[in-house]
């Protein structure tokens, strides 16, 4: 009994609690987002428990070796003080979201809803029937069964497995995903049962990431809502790494929330707005180091934006307190890889035996992963559309659908336009970096996936020509 | 006006063909992720273990050979998380920063000692070829009878004991193999193929060994060379993928015996800009089990694996388990069995060489007496009643 009371305050802290504190923080904070209210509660809602657990590390970190009991009253009471600090009116405490921009109006998002409906249930089918099997999520796993036993994340990373039951983790990630999965696991001592609810989070944030490209489509006017989240869980990737419990789909949510957010606060450009602009883009390289990338697209495009709003100077100083938002996350964790591995990005380089063989590993990545000379490289951006088992036909509809803006003549919205630059930014890097050798982006299809979620909400633009949402309403 | 509706028309097929698509893909990579015509029942549990032979039959496998292992010190993988989630053992990951040793060792000797040291007595490979294994002599220590036994060997994993009986085994003479171009259109379209194709062997103790595959090719340029062991009969594909560097390359793999059946064939293939050439294919046998005339002549199959013999007798208790003996083409095998409970025949019926349906024929009460039985090729044999085992003594070519 106490058992199951310690683990609901541990759910209501990680995902309840933590989401009113940053709604409420973003209420009070924030001017630019007036209005938004369905938006600060999906952003909220996304937000909220990758801070708890973000919370949890840190806590771990400065006040190792205490019970799991001790964690979850340390969080609880952290997330209740915050809160009344920020809402001391519990008459006010739960937002009302609107929902009347995700009715049903059109055939096609009938029989999208129809479809997704049946690609979640499958999701939850599949955690019930299939084992944890991709080998990196069950690494993130057994760091995570690693933390708790441990109740210390001084042996990260780990280049031998002397201390570890033999595992080794040289990366330079933080901790953000093994962390997540950690408060998930975290007051269950049953092994299996702890696996599920690590299942039931990827779950939680699958229906999440189809809320909000859902509430995006709504916010571009489209006629059909739903397609979008569609498109999305049915690229097959996408689904394959959702059942598996990878960490790419928050990296994409990550991604796509970052960019929505930069084009928010360009309404008013301020302190505060940038400061969260930092903690989401920081977030994102909490859970992985490619969130650096977050950090470069999401803040630099808006800082430009903000250029011809407030001046260079002024835009400047904006950028700098983003990464001011960005750095309290990271400098605890960064500097702890650091100390580890001497760098604070870096993949293959910090293992010895890659380095020790590297002619041959070298010609290994040649063979395998056909990276090598700049034509084979410029060559792997073509899996996007040629692979079909992999990607689908989402990046073809992508192409398709920016013809028809350009046959039709359609006149996009500032928000569409936003998030063309976003996707050209990220390829555009990517397609840079090739150039100049720099294998990251090319080594695996996964690494391409991150401006997926905005390429389904362009994509979802071929179904609203010929159509209005209103008109069908009427 | 008319233009206008045939547009519209247009339009909305055009978007129903689209969301068709979508959502045809989705089925399809959920029909492929939940195979659902595998052989094991799907189980609705939160226990991992319960459920991982259906997620990953491979997986299952493996990880269910691994746990049966009395011995382990600690296993030497290429792939932690599977491990430290699935087996029991201690293990050691190829790049954990104490095989530098063996990165940089420069002698076999040096790398068994390293490997004693580190308390490695087990390696689990996988098909890929990753260099800590191919370029150290980690490679030379699983090729080499004297210094490993190849115990398990499937499409994604091999395992190996690392032995510490060096003593020299009898060496027997290599078979070639008969190289020849492929005749699959789609594959010549797009690979260079090839088909290295196993000759008839006089000795019969040939056919008990474990082999090593010597290829040598001739490559333009660097690429990947996936070798897929397969049979006519289909009984189970075995991928290796190899690294080809510009010029000459030696490849060596060692095989186990269950998956060399006498219509045994290699498939090779290439990227076609790589032009390689195959000059020559060994088979070469590393180790003989000894026959006896009134043992087992052809090798018993338990559901895919051949059967691990006890004082020469194959034994069974578990129900519904597949067994068979060896294929011989065209011919029927008689065993000579003994047992309780009841014991069914199931002929495979197939269509095309694709095993539609299996037939239950009859059903025979073992009574713990000798028994002589038939089977024809495409027929196995099944315990079906509680508490029932079977114990197979002889298994030899119908007279």
């Amino acid at each position: 009994m106490i058992a199951v009371i310690i683990l609901t305050l541990k759910y209501i802290t990680t995902y309840l609690l933590s989401s009113l504190i940053v709604f409420h923080a973003i209420k009070k904070y924030i001017s630019s987002f007036y209005n938004e209210n369905n938006f600060i509660i999906i952003l909220s809602v996304i937000v909220g428990p990758l801070l708890a657990s973000w919370l949890f590390i840190q806590s771990i970190r400065f006040f190792p070796y205490y019970s799991d009991l001790t964690y979850i009253s340390l969080l609880t009471i952290t997330a209740l003080t915050l809160l009344l600090i920020l809402c001391p009116n519990l008459k006010k405490l739960f937002p009302r979201p609107s929902f009347a921009s995700f009715q049903l109006s059109t055939r096609y998002d009938k029989v999208a809803v129809c479809a997704i409906v049946i690609i979640v249930s499958f999701v939850f089918f599949y955690f019930m029937a299939f084992s944890f099997i991709e080998n990196d999520p069950l690494d993130y796993l057994f760091l995570a069964k690693l933390i708790l036993e441990k109740k210390t994340v001084d042996f990260y990373p780990a280049m031998d497995g002397i201390n570890t039951h033999g595992m080794i983790s040289p990366f330079t990630h933080p901790l953000g995903f093994p962390g997540f999965f950690a408060i998930n696991m975290l007051g269950i001592d049953d092994y299996n049962a702890a696996v599920f609810a690590v299942k039931l989070a990827c779950g939680y944030y699958l229906i999440i990431s189809l809320i909000f490209f859902t509430h995006i489509s709504s916010e571009f006017h489209y006629s059909n809502i739903y397609i979008a989240s569609l498109i999305y869980i049915s690229t097959p990737f996408i689904l394959l790494l959702t059942i598996r419990c990878h960490i790419d789909p928050y990296r994409i949510l990550l991604f796509t929330l970052s960019i929505f957010t930069a084009y928010k606060i360009l309404k008013k450009p301020t302190k505060a707005e940038f400061i969260l602009l930092g903690v989401i883009t920081g977030l994102s390289w909490f859970i992985h180091s490619s969130g650096v990338l977050n950090v470069f697209i999401a803040v630099g495009l808006a800082c430009l934006y903000a250029v011809f709003k407030k001046g260079f100077l002024a835009s400047i100083k904006l950028g700098l307190w983003a990464s001011l938002g960005c750095l309290v996350l990271l400098t605890a964790d960064l500097l702890h890889i650091y100390k580890a591995t001497g760098r604070i990005i870096g993949d293959t380089e910090n293992i010895e035996v890659i380095t020790l063989l590297l002619e041959h590993y070298k010609n290994f990545w040649h063979a395998f992963r056909e990276i090598g000379n700049l034509p084979d490289n410029l060559m792997k951006f073509s899996v996007l559309f040629l692979e079909i088992q992999l990607f689908g036909i989402t990046y073809t509809i992508f192409i398709i659908a920016i013809a028809f803006v350009k046959v039709r003549s359609l006149k996009l919205n500032d928000m569409q336009i936003f998030v063309l630059l976003a996707i050209s930014a990220f390829y555009g890097i990517a397609i840079l970096l090739t150039l100049i050798n720099v294998q990251v982006f090319i080594f695996n299809p996964r690494y391409l996936l991150q401006p997926i979620g905005l390429i389904c909400l362009f994509a979802a633009t071929i179904f609203n020509c010929g159509e209005s949402r209103n008109a069908e309403n009427n | 006006m008319q233009k206008t509706t045939n547009n519209s028309i247009l339009i909305s097929l055009f978007k129903g063909l689209i969301l068709l698509l979508i959502i045809s893909q989705a089925v399809a990579a959920a029909l492929k992720e939940i195979h659902p015509f595998a052989p094991q029942p799907l189980k609705i549990t939160l226990n991992e273990n319960t459920k991982l032979a259906r997620s990953s039959l491979s997986l299952g496998n493996v990880t269910a050979f691994l746990n049966n292992l009395p011995d382990v010190n600690n296993l030497l993988v290429l792939r932690q998380g599977e491990s430290l989630k699935y087996t029991k053992h201690k293990i050691i990951h190829a790049y954990d920063k104490r095989m530098s040793r063996i990165a940089s060792s420069t002698s076999l000797l040096e790398t068994i000692k390293t490997l004693n040291e580190l308390g490695i007595n087990y390696i689990v490979n996988t098909y890929y070829q990753d260099p800590i294994i191919l370029n150290t002599f980690i490679k030379e220590i699983m090729n080499n009878p004297r210094f490993s036994t190849l115990l398990y060997f499937d499409e994604y994993y091999s395992v190996y004991k690392i032995s510490n009986n060096h003593k020299l085994e009898k060496i027997y003479p290599p078979l070639n193999l008969k190289i020849s171009r492929s005749n699959d259109l789609l594959s010549e379209t797009f690979y260079d193929a090839f088909k290295l194709y196993k000759i008839k062997n006089s000795n019969e103790n040939y056919n008990y060994s474990e082999y090593l595959l010597e290829i040598e090719v001739d490559s333009s340029a660097i690429t990947t060379i996936n070798i897929t062991a397969t049979s006519d009969h289909e009984r189970g594909k075995y991928n290796i993928t190899a690294v080809l560097l510009p010029g000459k390359n030696i490849i060596k793999e060692r095989f186990i015996t269950s998956i060399l059946t006498k219509d045994l064939l290699f498939f090779l293939k290439a990227k076609k800009k790589a032009n390689i050439k195959i000059k020559k294919a060994l088979l070469t046998p590393v180790r003989a089990y000894q026959i006896k005339s009134n043992n087992i002549q052809i090798p018993i199959i338990i559901e895919g694996k051949v059967c691990r013999l006890d004082n020469n007798i194959c034994k069974l208790d578990e129900l519904n388990k597949k067994v068979y003996p060896e294929h011989q083409k065209n011919e029927d095998v008689t065993l000579t069995i003994k047992g309780a409970g009841t014991i069914c025949y199931y002929t495979k019926m197939r269509l095309l060489g694709i095993n539609l349906i299996n037939r239950k024929n009859r059903c025979v009460s073992l009574d713990n007496k000798p028994l002589t039985i038939n089977l024809t090729e495409d027929q196995y044999l099944a315990l079906t009643s509680r508490d029932a085992y079977l114990e197979i003594y002889e298994a030899k070519i119908a007279q």
